[in-house]
């Protein structure tokens, strides 16, 4: 029986139990992030709602909502249970999932496109291959993480299709 | 081990304002950086053009305090349009303050024509750097940064061509054009101000919306496909779709 993990807006999961699913619901503009750490099995993800902290510096949540902050916490939460002590040449891969544009009138605030932009800029600085992606569009996801076999299923909330990345 | 978001030792850590001060005189870029960095933000210096564009080439500043005369690329003389002009292009959302000698009407005008977002003397105090920052950070804290800084550089355009036309008609001493000056820019601050504070609003109840999406999507997996439930399922989503 496997141990279904439930991640919300700003949320964050690490796991290396091989019994574990995360998953995260109806990521509409916001993005999550999937790191994979293949030769230990660990694996996290991250549900994050805005591009960057300092946007809302007068009104800041918990750092797993911002992708500038979000991505160091990630790292960190993954290396820790991983057990690794630096980043470098460790193999680390990451999966990029959502930021469509699901708002009815989003001219002003474009979120889900400068999530990802904001995400693949971070990647890239952090060094950090991007394995996958199923991103923009204007469809909500639910992401489903199998920790035992490092598995990101995407399955569409209108259509209820499923792919793998 | 399994770890949960939101727990108490993930602080947020302070995001801090980050200053590119630019000037090839040693004297007023160290009283200028030091200032910034009294005020507790993240400062870095460059002695001239060229070696300020390679920084922001690779770094990213919410703030660039620049000299105007200085050597530049394009110009001989006056480095600091091309400081300016750089830091745009790589950063719509990047504010430049550009340094002048005196804290004259004149000078305040041939900043924001140049591009600038607000000017401010070598020899600024603490209290007044503040201010001028203090100003920059409304601007930088909306959602969309680069969006409000250049509606704020297109009003002052059109102010300061009204400024120079009512100036020249009326006779509008520099006293009075500063006057007039200051006055539009604390108008158009309030109306930023108050964007400011609408997107936050908007964002509180989008994260509200996406989160009871969230949980619909959620509560499908525990109820059967079709009934009752179901329907209702269906109408919280479809109330919820596009709107989040």
């Amino acid at each position: 029986m496997s141990n279904l993990k439930v991640i919300g807006i700003g949320e964050w999961q690490v796991s290396r139990d091989p019994g574990d699913l995360l998953v995260t619901y109806a990521l509409g503009s916001c993005v999550a992030l999937v790191l994979q750490h293949p030769s230990t099995m660990t694996a996290g993800l991250v549900h994050i709602l805005l591009p960057d902290s300092f946007n809302q510096a007068g009104h800041q949540k918990s750092p797993g909502h911002y992708a500038d902050t979000a991505v160091p916490l990630l790292i960190r939460k993954l290396l820790g249970t991983a057990g690794i002590s630096s980043l470098s040449g460790t193999g680390l891969s990451a999966k990029l999932i959502g930021g469509a544009a699901t708002l009815l009138n989003d001219s002003h605030f474009h979120v889900g496109k400068r999530n990802i932009v904001a995400m693949e800029q971070l990647l890239q600085r952090y060094q950090i291959p991007l394995m996958g992606r199923d991103t923009g569009g204007s469809v909500a996801r639910t992401v489903t993480v199998e920790v035992a076999t490092g598995t990101v299923v995407v399955r569409y909330a209108a259509t209820r299709k499923e792919v793998i990345i | 081990m399994n770890q949960r978001g939101n727990e108490g030792m993930d602080q947020m850590p302070k995001t801090r304002l980050r200053v590119l001060v630019v000037d090839d005189e040693p004297t007023s870029r160290e009283v200028l950086s030091r200032g910034v960095e009294r005020l507790g933000y993240e400062t870095m210096v460059a002695d001239d053009a060229a070696s300020a564009m390679a920084l922001l080439s690779r770094e990213r500043f919410h703030v660039v305090i620049t000299d105007k005369n200085m050597p530049g690329t394009d110009h001989p003389t006056e480095g600091g349009l091309d400081v300016i002009r750089f830091a745009k292009k790589v950063n719509p959302g990047c504010a430049v303050l550009m340094m002048t000698s005196y804290a004259t009407v004149e000078s305040a005008i041939e900043a924001m024509q140049c591009g600038a977002f607000d000017y401010v003397t070598k020899s600024v105090r603490v209290n007044a750097l503040k201010e001028k920052l203090d100003r920059v950070l409304q601007y930088q804290q909306t959602i969309d940064p680069a969006g409000a800084i250049l509606a704020y550089n297109a009003f002052l355009d059109e102010i300061i061509v009204s400024l120079n036309h009512e100036a020249a008609g009326h006779h509008l001493d520099d006293e009075a054009k500063a006057h007039l000056l200051m006055a539009m820019q604390h108008q158009i601050d309030s109306i930023f101000r108050e964007r400011r504070e609408w997107e936050q609003i908007i964002f509180e109840q989008r994260e509200a919306l996406a989160s009871i999406d969230g949980w619909v999507e959620e509560l499908r997996e525990h109820l059967p496909a079709a009934g009752r439930a179901a329907d209702l399922l269906d109408r919280i989503s479809n109330a919820l779709s596009h709107r989040v």
